[in-house]
């Protein structure tokens, strides 16, 4: 708050005498709105999912060859646990638990999907070798 | 006599069917209870729907049992397994099962006519179940007339309209949207859980598999229950 006050992001609107600690009210400076515009309308950068510890887990386990369809089913029903539970929540919660919820469960999904190609892949590459 | 898991409504063990040289099924089990949604997933080609139709009497097992309600479903006639899916089954699939000369309506009602319900109650219930879908609007549309995504709506209304104790379901949402998928798995899921219905759902989107209580994976023709392996 502090770091927006000194960029004159923001104001101090008034200060507000209740029954506790008095409280501040800031509002946001016409800057304040033009930075965050300029915020919203530029796209965010796309994280990239290299430093994860499925990937590494998953890599050394079929380096060490173990079975890829194993590991893929295991770590299927894990993410499904998960997967449901963000399920229910849902469907019984407001937009914001969907919204935050469908973004959890679309990522959850792509950590499977890459599991699948990959698994999918080695099976592929087993048979031709075996050829 | 066969043993089954007790509670188990539909129940198939040592399920096997070939195709020339495919193994389609190798030993395939599959227990579910009533009210449950049961995931199938796996590979394509790895068996999903050639047991569906073994569970659905639709297709006989090479050998293997498959229960329902304590009865075995291998032995019936062709007319007693026919008889058994039309009052106790409801059915759908990824696309192209309505009758494209009737009224969505009319498609709705179609389980009903045939089970000798007068058409005044048949339609009624349709229409009911078509407002429980949110496709109460299509009613005097053809198929042809309608989305994909309504046309699934339609679909699932029509498989819920005779109160079937099993639902089946392969990739219900394959042709749909994201959006869509949802929807459709939302209200076909509500459905089920009010009337106590069990579903099989063949999907190998992991967020549909998400709207069942757990999953059975099928590799080679063989299947894995994941909540017992664990
Ligand atoms: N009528 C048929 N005649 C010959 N082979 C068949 C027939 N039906 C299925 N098969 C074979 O049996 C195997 C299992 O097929 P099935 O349709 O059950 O797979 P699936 O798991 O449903 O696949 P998908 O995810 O692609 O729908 C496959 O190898 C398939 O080619
Ligand atoms: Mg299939």
């Amino acid at each position: 708050m502090s770091r927006l006050l000194k960029n004159g992001l923001v104001e101090v609107d008034g200060i507000e005498a209740g029954g506790g600690p008095e409280r501040k009210r800031y509002a946001i400076t016409h800057a304040g709105i033009t930075d965050v515009e300029q915020w919203l309308a530029t796209p965010q950068e796309p994280e990239e999912y290299l430093q994860s510890a499925l990937y590494t887990k998953v890599v050394l386990a079929l380096l060490t060859h173990r079975d890829a369809a194993d590991i893929l089913d295991t770590q299927r029903s894990e993410h499904l646990r998960s997967m449901r539970i963000l399920t229910d929540r849902k469907r019984k919660g407001d937009l914001a638990d969907q919204l935050i919820c469908d973004h959890a469960l679309f990522h959850l999904e792509a950590d499977l999907r890459w599991l699948e190609l990959t698994a999918a892949r080695l099976d592929k590459l087993r048979e031709a070798v075996a050829r | 006599m066969t043993t089954s898991p007790p509670g188990s409504l539909l129940t198939a063990q040592g399920l096997r069917k070939t195709y020339g040289h495919t193994h389609a099924l190798d030993g395939a089990e599959f227990p579910i209870h009533p009210g449950e949604v049961v995931a199938v997933m796996g590979p394509s080609g790895s068996g999903k729907s050639t047991l569906l139709h073994c569970l659905a009497g639709i297709l006989p097992p090479d050998s293997g049992s498959i229960t329902y309600n304590g009865r075995e479903v291998t032995t019936m006639s062709d007319a007693q397994r026919s008889t058994l899916r039309r009052s106790e089954f409801g059915f759908v699939f990824q696309f192209g099962q309505l009758v494209p000369e009737l009224t969505c309506a009319e498609n709705v009602a179609l389980p009903l006519r045939l089970n000798g319900t007068s058409r005044k109650e048949a339609e009624r219930a349709a229409l009911g179940w078509m407002e429980r879908l949110e496709v109460d609007d299509l009613k005097d549309k053809r198929p042809g007339e309608v989305s994909g995504g309504q046309g699934q709506r339609v679909a699932v209304a029509r498989a819920l309209v005779t109160g079937p104790r099993v639902l089946f379901a392969d990739e219900p949402t394959g042709a749909l949207d994201s959006y869509n998928g949802e929807r459709v798995m939302e209200l076909l899921t509500d459905a089920a859980r009010s009337t106590n219905a069990a579903v099989v759902l063949v999907t190998h989107e992991t967020r549909v598999a998400a709207y069942s209580d757990r999953e059975v994976v099928v590799r080679d023709g063989k299947s894995r229950d994941m909540e017992r392996a664990i």
